[in-house]
């Protein structure tokens, strides 16, 4: 009787193993790392491709999403006195933080809920840097807000390039843990651009200007 | 496209090792050839990581175990090997094939369910611990007991029976 021994199991599969390569050895001419190395850039363009095609409908679907937004009814506001969408955070009582001229550590993303301020610039009756208005957001409408204004030309170059800026200024702030934190600073004057707390300094575009004027015309 | 450093000198070094278990596993030499190369593809974008946490090739082993029973899992290699078909089977019968431990594997291996034949493959060719079996594929080490135990016993018990015919 020939049963198959624990100790006959090893050396059969190498021998089966060893079978199979003598029988396959050079089946496939080409070297395997030269199919791998094939294969891997076929996948690449593929991805780059599908990327396109996603970026693509991305791009179309931001394009009627917006549209919608800008047809549908404006962005909830809750309330003009300071208190948050979810009572979490109030607008600083003065532009302190400056406008940035370095990225910020510790960008903020919207993990809470936002508010957007206004603070006075000159000639406006008040205290240059007062805060004059309020306007919370939800946290989702931040992001919507945040979308837009990322969508906007870069800014015109040299200080003459732009109309006399009065100074008002209006800050998105998220709340991370409770705390404001500014995301973007708005000139509706001037320039008339969006400076994020990253650095990154867009025009506004005209969805964006009646976006941020629908939101604060609302006292 | 430019290669990680040192990939195609590790391609070279263990494409002959890798195919030879993907071989066991799937019982078909192309679908190894798919299999390993479907994992290195996978390796080469993370390969100066791979690397440098040092022994590469058991990360590529590991992943080809994964990979292969992932695969599996989701029935994508669906040329199953039967174990009624030998390729390399003579043409004329041959009364003491039976008698043949390497024929008798080459019958029964790919009919062992997919969990038994990678617990013994790795535990009795790879030379593998109870506990590096376990960690491989993913179970505990009494799963890896059992799933050896029961393999053994199928190939014993058919092999039992496959003699047994002959004698009679």
């Amino acid at each position: 009787m020939n049963y198959l021994r624990e100790d006959d199991v090893e050396p059969a599969l190498r021998a089966l193993a060893d079978r199979a390569e003598l029988r396959n050895r050079g089946a496939n001419g080409e070297d395997l790392f030269d199919r791998v190395a094939r294969l891997r850039q076929r996948r690449r363009t593929l991805h780059t491709a599908l990327g396109v095609a996603v970026m693509t409908v991305a791009a179309v679907g931001g394009a009627v999403e917006a549209r919608k937004l800008s047809t549908s009814a404006p962005l909830s506001v809750l309330s003009s006195n300071g208190a948050g969408a979810n009572g979490a955070i109030r607008c600083p009582g003065r532009l302190t933080a400056p406008d940035p001229v370095r990225p910020a550590p510790g960008y903020p993303p919207a993990n809470g809920g936002a508010v957007l301020c206004r603070y006075a610039g000159v000639d406006q009756g008040q205290r240059v840097g007062q805060l004059t208005g309020s306007y919370p957001l939800t946290a989702a409408h931040a992001r919507t807000v945040e979308t837009e204004l990322r969508q906007g030309p870069p800014p015109p170059r040299g200080v003459h390039s732009c109309p006399n800026d009065s100074g008002q200024r209006l800050v998105l702030y998220t709340g991370r843990n409770g705390n404001p934190e500014p995301l973007v600073w708005i000139s509706m004057v001037g320039c008339r651009v969006a400076t994020f707390a990253d650095g990154h300094t867009f025009r506004l575009t005209p969805l964006a200007e009646r976006r941020i004027s629908g939101l604060t015309a609302r006292s | 496209m430019r290669e990680p450093d040192g990939f195609r000198a590790f391609v070279l070094a263990r494409q002959r090792s890798l195919l030879r278990v993907a071989y066991l596993l799937t019982g078909d030499w192309q679908l190894a050839e798919d299999l390993v190369q479907t994992v290195l593809v996978k390796v080469w974008p993370r390969w100066n990581r791979v690397f440098a946490a040092g022994d590469p090739y058991a990360y590529v082993r590991r992943s080809l175990v994964n990979t292969y029973l992932t695969s599996r899992r989701r029935t994508r290699w669906s040329r199953e090997v039967l174990a009624a078909e030998v390729p390399e089977a003579a043409s004329e019968p041959d009364r003491f094939a039976a008698f043949d431990l390497q024929d008798m594997l080459a019958r029964l291996l790919p009919a062992l369910p997919v969990r038994q034949r990678t617990a013994l493959i790795l535990r009795y060719y790879e030379d593998f611990t109870e506990a590096q079996t376990a960690e491989l594929m993913g179970c505990s080490t009494g799963t890896v007991k059992s799933q050896t135990s029961k393999a053994l016993a199928k190939l014993r018990i058919s092999g039992a029976g496959e003699t047994e015919e002959m004698s009679q």
